[in-house]
């Protein structure tokens, strides 16, 4: 078989991060990636990029730590070099705070950020609503630049990318041997998944570069993510919420709640206001699946429905969803060399 | 009553604040007025990077520990205010890092989450064996010293730009107290032999993605002669330079190789960050901070002098401790000159 050919379908840091996997296992492989949105118009330009996990309800916890300290170890790499800041890549640290005390008082993944530990009184203070806290050191992946990274290493390893709106999976048979769908919250209407729904999320990105420190709150709603030029303030999680639209009502709501649990935010300057759709799901879609039309085969290997845990394990699942794909040309190989007999 | 501060860094404008605040109110006829040859952003505190660190050891210097505490929990009381944006007054968390273990220092239960630091963070840092991680404050004087002249002004207290030759000088003008923070030139206007310059060079980058202090020890050397990263608002503050009894104020390209060469090898990714400036300034070092009265003759009466000088490299951190430690002394000579009795307690 010739250099196998290798499609894409995606560019947002799950496409992109799985297509750079695959050229690293199988540089034999011709790799294109394929999208109609780009940096800085995907999902994933929306969030805020921290790596701090999602729990999904649907996978293992050792396999979902697995993919998270994958994807940790890979980034504390790149963010130790001269790379960094090339690549958005930075440590942040900060609080994690709880109004009522967790059940859980650890989380699965303390052990993998770092200098993880539980809030001394004095820096509870700070927070008069909450009661519990954690304090941790992690890394955040700014987009567009780690995207834009992406690009520059993918385009370095020799992979194409097209502006391309794959309106179907079998559209592709004819061009290419192995087709990846990382198209997040496209995949409802692109693979029909009923299990895949969006989960809302508005957020403000703020000039406000004094806030050197992470805020979370427990319930996941809240949040303040200093990034390299912006903070992230967040946030909502509206279940079947399709709207791309920004909402007054809810940005003033975010900026409030954000403002009580740091006061100084009220002088933040030039607050710009994105949306983005979670692809959420009980668990991550990562399995091959041979489409297969009057005897053609085309085998697929779906990687999307990180929901809101995409940047905290994307490297984990990239690697796997590479992983299958060599299975998946190991046995077209293997078929073809049976057609020669 | 005249009163007057030399001195309008951090010491000076602070000192006046804090005896305005807390004296206006009892003696009705207090004028203030500040007297300075330099102003902010030309001032030694302008220099500073702004974060609220002390020396690692305080050399018995009890006092001065409790000065450093006293300003770290003024300035956290003022976090959630309005203020605390105009005041260039923020959290930050960061790292000291070691070739070897050292004892804690005096004022790990003063900042906030102080611990050790983890195998895993110290491979971030290859040639340092161990650390500290804690969360402290940074003030910074640009933003800082422009917030206490408008709080002085708003008060009526008057500024004047000039360059005081003696203390004499200020009492013929009718001033009754002087405030002397006049920092690296205190020996101008009386010689103080233990007061000497502890030079300083920084290089001001651009590097937004750069959040945590990071400060090095070296124990071959004296504080400050290490490479350290310290990010503000704007800028990121790129230093490693004391240079003890140098009184070159200007920058030296081989100073700039060092402190250069020291950061990019500490955090590889600050070779991308752009120079913004260059700037070098003397710290007044002493063996401890001279805070005390002198009572002068001045023609045929005296009049009294509170000296405030002498922070070395840790002016911002212990400013508000010596301001409050100055009112006292302020307060005592109304006492003494009967002008105001000392707030009584409510029957």
């Amino acid at each position: 078989m010739a250099a196998p050919k290798v499609a894409v379908v995606g560019a947002g840091v799950i496409g992109l991060s799985t297509a750079l996997c695959i050229t690293e296992t199988c540089p034999s492989c011709s790799v294109t990636v394929l999208s109609d949105q780009f940096s800085p118009n995907t999902t994933s330009d929306v969030a805020a990029g921290m790596l701090i996990p999602h729990t999904y309800p649907g996978t293992p916890i050792h396999v979902q730590k697995q993919w998270f300290k994958e994807t940790f170890t890979y980034l504390f790499a790149i963010s130790n070099s001269a790379e960094a800041s090339e690549a958005g890549i930075h440590l942040v640290s900060g609080w994690q705070v709880f109004k009522n005390s967790p059940k859980d008082e650890l989380p699965f993944w303390s052990d993998v950020v770092l200098g993880f530990r539980v809030m001394s009184k004095a820096e509870l203070q700070k927070f008069p609503q909450h009661q519990f806290g954690h304090a941790f050191t992690t890394l955040k992946c700014d987009c567009p630049p780690y995207l834009l990274w992406l690009e520059k290493r993918l385009k370095a390893n020799g992979v194409q990318i097209y502006t391309r709106k794959v309106a179907d999976l079998w559209d592709l048979h004819r061009e290419y041997d192995v087709v990846v769908n990382c198209t997040g919250i496209g995949a409802c209407q692109l693979v029909g998944d009923k299990k895949l729904f969006p989960v809302r999320g508005q957020v403000l990105k703020v000039h406000a570069p004094w806030v050197k420190n992470f805020i979370r709150d427990g319930d996941g709603l809240t949040y303040i993510y200093p990034g390299i030029h912006r903070v992230t303030l967040g946030g909502t999680r509206e279940k079947e919420n399709w709207s791309l639209a920004p909402d007054p009502g809810t940005t003033k709501d975010i900026f409030d709640r954000c403002c009580s649990l740091e006061p100084s935010l009220w002088g933040a300057q030039d607050i710009k206001v994105k949306v983005g759709l979670r692809p959420s799901r009980q668990h991550v879609r990562l399995q091959k699946e041979v489409l297969n039309q009057g005897g053609v085969k085309l085998p697929v290997v779906h990687n999307y429905g990180h929901g809101a845990g995409g940047f905290s394990v994307h490297r984990g699942t990239a690697k796997e969803a590479a992983f299958l794909v060599g299975e998946c040309i190991a046995a077209l190989q293997g078929s073809s060399s049976r057609a020669k007999l | 009553m005249r009163v007057a501060i030399i001195g309008a860094g951090v010491i000076g404008l602070s000192t006046a604040l804090c005896i305005h605040e807390q004296y206006h109110g009892l003696v009705p006829s207090l004028e203030m007025e500040v007297y300075a040859d330099r102003y902010t952003p030309h001032t030694t505190s302008d220099g500073a990077a702004g974060l609220w660190q002390p020396y690692l050891s305080d050399h018995g210097n009890l006092q001065e520990t409790l000065w450093n505490k006293e300003t770290f929990d003024y300035l956290l009381g003022h976090l959630g205010s309005a203020a605390a944006k105009e005041m260039g007054l923020f959290l930050i968390s960061g790292y000291n890092l070691f070739t070897q273990p050292v004892p804690d220092p005096s004022w790990k239960n003063i900042v906030l989450g102080f611990r050790n630091l983890t195998p895993k963070e110290l491979e971030l840092f290859p040639g340092y064996s161990y650390g500290w991680f804690n969360t402290a404050l940074m003030l910074e004087c640009r933003s800082y010293l422009p917030w206490l002249t408008n709080r002085l002004t708003q008060r009526g207290v008057k500024f004047f730009h000039k360059k005081v030759e003696s203390f004499q000088e200020v009492f013929a003008q009718g001033a009754e107290v002087v405030i002397n923070c006049t920092g690296m030139r205190a020996g101008e206007l009386q010689p103080d032999p233990e007061l000497q310059p502890g030079r300083g060079q920084v290089i001001k980058v651009l590097a937004p993605w750069v959040k945590h202090f990071i400060i090095t020890h070296d124990s071959k050397s004296d504080i400050y002669n290490s490479p350290y990263i310290i990010p503000g608002s704007e800028f990121t503050v790129l230093g490693g330079i004391y240079q003890h009894g140098n009184w070159n104020e200007e920058n030296s390209a081989q100073d700039h190789k060092t402190i250069w060469e020291n950061c990019c090898r500490l955090l590889p990714t600050l070779q991308k960050a752009k120079i913004v400036q260059e700037w070098s300034g003397l710290r007044p070092a002493r063996p401890c901070v001279r805070l005390e009265r002198e009572t002068l003759r001045h023609g045929h009466s005296q009049a009294e002098v509170i000296h405030n000088y002498g922070h070395g490299g840790f002016g911002i951190t212990i400013h508000w401790g010596c301001a409050m430690a100055a009112a006292r002394l302020f307060g005592s000579i109304l006492q003494e000159k009967k002008l105001a009795s000392p707030p009584q307690p409510r029957l």
